[in-house]
C-alpha cells in the first residue's frame, strides 16, 4: 500500500494543517485547486481567509463526515437542530457564537456544503424563539434601526402577536 | 368504614417513642445533642472596632472562599478576610449607618447608607468612590444586589421601587422599574421577585412584565427575606417577621402549594406578638438552608423535611441577636453576626457585636447527625403575630425627598448595555454576508419572520428578498395585507394545512408578480371552497397546484391568463372542467373529471382515476403521458410526438402501436403487449412488479435501450438483446443462473447489475467469457463472494455492494 497522499493547509494566521487528501477533498475549493494540479508530494494550499481556529474545525469536520456522509437537514427546521443531527455533530457545535459565524464563513469560503448547512441550520435553531433583542445580544448584531422604523416594524408585526 | 379508593401512602420521615419521663429512647433516624457542639468546631470574634449598634449584613464574595464584607448600622463597612483560624479586618467609616454592602465578581465593595448614596470601596487599592452615585443625584434609599448576569447593582430603595443601574461604573444611571412598595427582593436573572408585607410578585426584567403575583397565605407579621429557588420557575422562599420559612412553590410560574416551617417558635412564656424574624437564609445546593434570625442559626434539610442541627449561643442576651448569616462559595464556612436586635430595640445600645464562624463538612455528612423532629406544620392562620416591620425600618431612614422617577423602558437600558459592550467586544462583530444570512433564514419557519425582520435592517433585507414563501399556520388578515406586501420578490408561495382558509386573503398578492401558488388543503372539513378564478387575475401566475381540495370550483373565465401549469390533483371539482388554451401541463390525477375536454396546446398530462379517456392521438404536441389507470383499455391511440408514457397499472388488450419518439416507457403491473422493435428510441424501461399467474417470456430486443428494470415481477424466461444496455435490475426475480449468464455474455457494457436474491452470482460470472469493463453489484444476498471460481481477468473492475 502506498502511504495515503497528504494536503498542506495554510491558515490566514500562517498555521499549517497537514490532512490526508481523501479527507479535504470534501471542500469543493480545495477540489478545485487540486485538479488544476500539479503532482507534488504534499501539495501547500494557502486558505487566506480562514484563521487556523474554524479552519482546525473545519478539517475535525471532513476527517468525521468523508466517511460518514451527513444526513440532509430539512428545511425549514421544525423544532431542535439537535433532534436532527447526529451526536457527533452535536458535540461539534458546542462552540461559542463568533466561532459558529466564524466556521459559517469557513464553511462557505471551502465549499463544504454539508458544514454550511450545519452551521446555518445551528444558528436558525439558536434564532428560534427568542426575541430581537436576544438575537442581537447572542450575536453581537448592531441594531441599526430608527425609532420611526422600528415602530413601524412593530406595526407592521401585530399580526404575530395577536395569533 | 374504610374506603379502599382513598387510600394513600404515609411517608414516615422520622419516628420517636417517648418514654413516661419525657425523654427519648429511640427511633430514627438516630439522635445527635440538639445543641450543636458550639465551642469545638467554633471561632468567635469581636469586631474591631467595636460594632455596638448591629450588624446589618453579611456577605460573601463571590470567587473568594476566605473573602466577605459586613456592615454596620454605625457606619462602618468592613471588608473581612477568614483564613486558617485567623480573621482579618479592614474597614471603612462612612459615618452614616449602612443599610447593606454586596460584593461584585471583582471583590469590590458597595455599601448603601441612608443618606441614598451607594459606595464602591476598593479596599485592594484603598479607594472609596462616593461620586459613582452621583452626589446631586437622589437616590433613594434601600438595599442593594448584585446582579451577576448583568453585572450591576440593582437597590430596592424604601420608597417600594426598583432601580437597575446600567452599569457597574455608573450606578447612578439607570432605570426605576415600580414595584408595588416592595422592600425585600431577589433576583435569579432575568426574574426579579419583590415582597411587601404578605405580597409577592416575579417580574420579568428582559420583558418588563410582572408574570406572578399573589398574597401568601398564613403569613405571621409579613415578609423578611425572599428566595428564588435554584430553577426560578419553582417557587420561591421566604422568611417572615413570625419566625417562618414558606416555600412557596411553582409550576412553571403558576402557583402550586405553600409549606410552613416554624422555625423560630416564641418560647413558652413570651407574649405571642413578639418578633422572631428570619433575618437572612442561604439556600445551598437547592436543599440546604441555613437560616438566621431571632438568637439561633438553623440548618434544613429540604427534602428531608427536618432541622439538622441548630447553633445558638450560649449566655445570648434578648438584646443579642444571630442576624444575616452566609455560606461561602465553596460551601466550606458558615458564619453568622451576633448583634443588637437592630428592628426591636433601636434605641438600645447593646453589648459588641461578634462573627461567630462555622466550618462545614461535607453536606451529606451532616445529614447523617440527626434531627430534632420533623418540622413542618401549618400554623393557625387565624392567629397570627402581628408587628410593623416596616414602620420600624422607615423611622430610623430619615428618607430623602423622593423625586419621581421617569419610567424608563428596561429595554433601553439594554440597548445602552449593548452599546457599551459593542465597545468591549468589537472583535466580535456579526458580519456575514447577505448570502449567507439567507441561507440561516431557510431554516427558519415562517412564523418566526416578524422577529427575523425586526432584528436589524440586514435581517430583513435578506428575509424580503426570499422568492418563496410556505404558510403553514392560519395567520392573521393583517399578515396578507401588510407583512406579505413587504416580499418584493416573492414568486411562490405554499399553502398548507389550516392556512388553506385564509386563501381568499391571496387573492391580492396573486395580482403581482406571483408566479406559482401551491395549495395543500386539509383533507377535513375545514377544507374551504376554492374557486380558481380567484388566481386566474394573475397577469404572472404560470403554476396552480392544488391537493386534496374537495370543493373545488373550477371557472373558464381567464382573462390574460397567463397559466401554463395546472394540477388539481386528488380534489373534488364542483361543476365543469375545461383545460385552457395557455396551459402545456395538466395533471388531474386523483379528481374526480369525468371525459374531460382536452385542448391540443398541451405537452404533458397525467390522468388517473375515472376519466375514460384512451384516444390521444388528437393531442399531437403532447410529450408526456401519464395514466394510471387501474382499468381495461381496449386500444390506446397515442401522437407520435410522446417521449415519455407511464401507463402503470393498465390492462390493454391491443398491442402498442409504433412510437417512434418514445425515450421511456413505464409499465410497472401492467398487462400490455409491446413489440420493442417499434420503439426506435427508448432508453429507460420499467416493468416492475408485473404479476401475472402465469411466469411471463420476456423478450427484448432493441437497438436503444440502455437501462431496463424488471424487479419484483413474474419472469421465467428472459431473453434479451441490447448492445447499449449499461443498467439491468433483476432483482427479486427467478431468473436462472444460465439465463443471466447468457445475458452478460451478450452485454459486455453492463456497468450495474441488481441481481435476482436466490442467485449463486459465481455461476452466472463464472461463464463470462467476453470482458466486462467494470461492474457493481448490488443486492448480493452473500456480502463476499468467491471468487476463486471467477476468471477476474474477464471482469477487471468488480464492485459489490449489499
Amino acid at each position: 500500500m502506498s502511504e495515503t497522499k497528504q494536503v498542506e493547509l495554510t491558515s490566514k494566521d500562517k498555521v499549517s494543517f497537514k490532512v490526508d487528501r481523501d479527507v479535504i477533498l470534501m471542500s469543493g475549493l480545495v477540489k478545485d485547486m487540486l485538479e488544476e494540479g500539479d503532482e507534488d508530494e504534499t501539495p501547500i494550499i494557502p486558505i487566506p481567509n480562514v484563521d487556523s481556529k474554524p479552519l482546525q474545525k473545519v478539517i475535525e469536520y471532513c476527517q468525521y463526515h468523508h466517511k460518514e456522509p451527513a444526513q440532509e437537514i430539512e428545511k425549514p427546521l421544525k423544532g431542535k437542530i439537535e433532534d436532527v443531527i447526529c451526536d457527533w455533530d452535536k458535540k461539534f457545535l458546542e462552540i461559542d457564537q463568533s466561532l459558529l459565524i466564524e466556521l459559517i464563513m469557513a464553511a462557505n469560503y471551502l465549499n463544504i456544503k454539508d458544514l454550511l448547512d450545519l452551521t446555518c441550520a445551528k444558528v436558525a435553531s439558536m434564532i428560534k424563539g427568542k426575541s430581537p433583542e436576544q438575537i442581537r445580544e447572542m450575536f453581537g448584531i448592531e441594531n441599526d434601526f430608527t425609532p420611526e422604523e422600528e415602530a413601524k416594524i412593530r406595526e407592521e408585526n401585530k399580526w404575530c402577536e395577536e395569533a | 368504614m374504610f374506603d379502599q379508593s382513598n387510600k394513600s401512602v404515609l411517608k414516615v420521615t422520622s419516628l420517636e417513642f417517648v418514654s413516661t419521663n419525657d425523654s427519648s429512647i429511640y427511633g430514627f433516624p438516630k439522635q445527635i445533642p440538639l445543641h450543636h457542639s458550639y465551642k469545638a468546631n467554633h471561632l468567635e470574634f469581636e469586631i474591631n472596632p467595636i460594632v455596638k449598634e448591629g450588624i446589618t449584613s453579611h456577605t460573601y464574595s463571590l470567587n473568594d472562599r476566605h473573602l466577605f464584607c459586613l456592615s454596620s448600622w454605625n457606619g462602618m463597612t468592613f471588608l473581612g478576610k477568614m483564613d486558617e483560624n485567623n480573621l482579618e479586618l479592614a474597614n471603612f467609616n462612612h459615618s452614616l449607618p449602612v443599610i447593606n454592602s454586596v460584593m461584585d465578581a471583582n471583590n469590590v465593595v458597595y455599601s448603601s447608607t441612608i443618606d441614598g448614596k451607594i459606595h464602591s470601596i476598593d479596599f485592594v487599592k484603598q479607594t472609596c468612590n462616593n461620586d459613582i452615585c452621583g452626589g446631586d443625584k437622589t437616590l433613594r434609599p434601600g438595599k442593594i444586589k448584585y446582579c451577576h448576569s448583568l453585572n450591576t447593582i440593582i437597590s430596592n430603595p424604601f420608597d417600594g421601587s426598583a432601580f437597575i443601574s446600567y452599569d457597574i461604573r455608573n450606578i447612578h444611571e439607570g432605570v426605576t422599574l415600580p414595584m408595588h412598595n416592595a422592600s425585600v427582593f431577589d433576583i435569579n436573572f432575568p426574574f426579579m421577585a419583590t415582597c411587601s408585607g404578605k405580597t409577592v410578585k416575579i417580574y420579568d426584567m428582559t420583558r418588563d412584565k410582572e408574570i406572578y403575583s399573589a398574597e401568601i397565605i398564613g403569613v405571621f407579621g409579613f415578609i423578611t427575606t425572599v428566595n428564588f429557588k435554584n430553577d426560578p420557575e419553582r417557587g420561591i422562599i421566604l422568611g417572615t417577621t413570625g419566625g417562618q420559612i414558606i416555600l412557596h412553590n411553582l409550576v412553571n410560574f403558576h402557583f402550586e402549594s405553600n409549606e410552613y416551617l416554624s422555625i423560630f417558635k416564641s418560647p413558652s412564656g413570651y407574649p405571642q406578638n413578639h418578633v422572631y424574624p428570619v433575618n437572612s437564609v442561604d439556600i445551598i445546593d437547592n436543599n440546604y438552608l441555613f437560616i438566621t434570625g431571632c438568637n439561633t442559626c438553623k440548618v434544613v434539610n429540604l427534602k428531608q423535611s427536618r432541622e439538622l442541627f441548630q447553633i445558638k449561643p450560649k449566655n445570648s442576651e434578648t438584646t443579642q441577636i444571630c442576624s444575616f448569616g452566609a455560606v461561602n462559595h465553596d460551601k466550606s464556612l458558615f458564619s453568622f453576626g451576633m448583634t443588637t436586635n437592630l428592628y426591636q430595640s433601636v434605641d438600645t445600645i447593646g453589648p459588641p457585636a461578634k462573627l461567630g464562624f462555622y466550618k462545614l463538612d461535607d453536606l451529606k455528612e451532616m445529614s447523617r447527625y440527626g434531627l430534632s423532629s420533623a418540622i413542618f406544620s401549618i400554623q393557625d392562620p387565624e392567629n397570627p403575630i402581628t408587628c410593623d416591620f416596616d414602620k420600624n425600618i422607615r423611622r430610623e431612614i430619615i428618607v430623602s425627598e423622593m423625586s419621581k422617577m421617569p419610567n424608563t423602558n428596561y429595554f433601553d437600558m439594554l440597548k445602552r448595555r449593548k452599546a457599551s459592550s459593542n465597545i468591549v467586544k468589537q472583535a466580535y462583530r456579526f458580519d456575514l454576508p447577505n448570502e449567507l444570512v439567507g441561507k440561516i433564514i431557510e431554516y427558519i419557519e415562517t412564523r418566526h419572520y416578524p422577529t427575523i425582520s425586526s432584528v436589524n435592517r440586514q435581517f430583513r433585507e435578506c428575509l424580503f428578498e426570499k422568492k418563496s414563501i410556505t404558510i403553514p399556520l392560519l395567520f392573521d388578515r393583517n399578515f396578507f395585507t401588510k407583512f406579505l406586501n413587504e416580499f418584493k420578490n416573492l414568486q411562490t408561495i405554499t399553502l398548507k394545512g389550516e392556512a388553506v382558509r385564509c386563501i381568499k386573503a391571496l387573492t391580492t398578492k396573486v395580482k403581482s408578480n406571483l408566479k406559482t401558488l401551491v395549495v395543500i388543503s386539509p383533507s377535513t372539513f375545514l377544507c374551504p371552497t376554492i374557486k380558481t378564478n380567484w388566481f386566474f387575475k394573475g397577469p404572472n401566475l404560470e403554476s396552480l397546484i392544488i391537493y386534496n381540495c374537495k370543493k373545488l370550483k373550477i371557472t373558464s373565465r381567464y382573462p390574460n391568463s397567463s397559466l401554463k401549469k395546472l394540477h388539481i390533483i386528488n380534489c373534488g371539482i364542483i361543476g365543469m372542467f375545461e383545460c385552457y388554451s395557455s396551459i402545456t401541463d395538466l395533471d388531474i390525477s386523483g379528481s374526480n373529471i369525468d371525459s374531460p375536454k382536452l385542448h391540443t396546446s398541451l405537452r404533458k398530462l397525467k390522468l388517473s382515476g375515472n376519466d375514460n379517456l384512451d384516444q390521444f392521438e388528437h393531442l399531437h404536441l403532447i410529450t408526456h403521458l401519464c395514466l394510471s389507470v387501474e382499468r381495461v383499455i381496449p386500444e390506446l391511440t397515442l401522437p407520435q410526438s410522446i417521449q415519455y408514457l407511464d401507463i402503470s397499472g393498465c390492462k390493454i388488450v391491443k398491442i402498442l402501436p409504433r412510437l417512434p419518439n418514445l425515450t421511456h416507457l413505464v409499465m410497472d403491473r401492467s398487462d400490455v403487449k409491446v413489440d420493442f422493435e417499434n420503439l426506435g428510441s427508448l432508453v429507460h424501461l420499467s416493468m416492475k412488479y408485473i404479476c401475472n399467474t402465469e411466469p411471463l417470456a420476456v423478450v427484448i430486443r432493441n437497438k436503444t435501450l440502455s437501462s431496463i428494470s424488471i424487479f419484483g415481477s413474474n419472469i421465467e424466461s428472459f431473453n434479451i438483446d441490447c448492445p447499449l444496455l449499461t443498467y439491468l435490475n433483476v432483482g427479486s426475480t427467478c431468473i436462472k443462473d444460465d439465463q443471466l449468464g447468457n445475458c452478460l455474455n451478450k452485454h459486455f457494457g453492463l456497468k450495474y447489475l441488481h441481481t435476482p436474491d436466490c442467485i449463486f452470482i459465481e455461476n452466472p460470472l463464472k461463464s463470462v467469457e467476453t470482458i466486462l469493463d467494470s461492474l457493481c453489484l448490488w443486492n448480493s444476498t452473500r456480502s463476499t463472494v468467491d471468487f476463486s471460481q471467477v476468471d477476474l481477468t474477464k471482469i477487471p473492475n468488480i464492485k459489490i455492494q449489499c
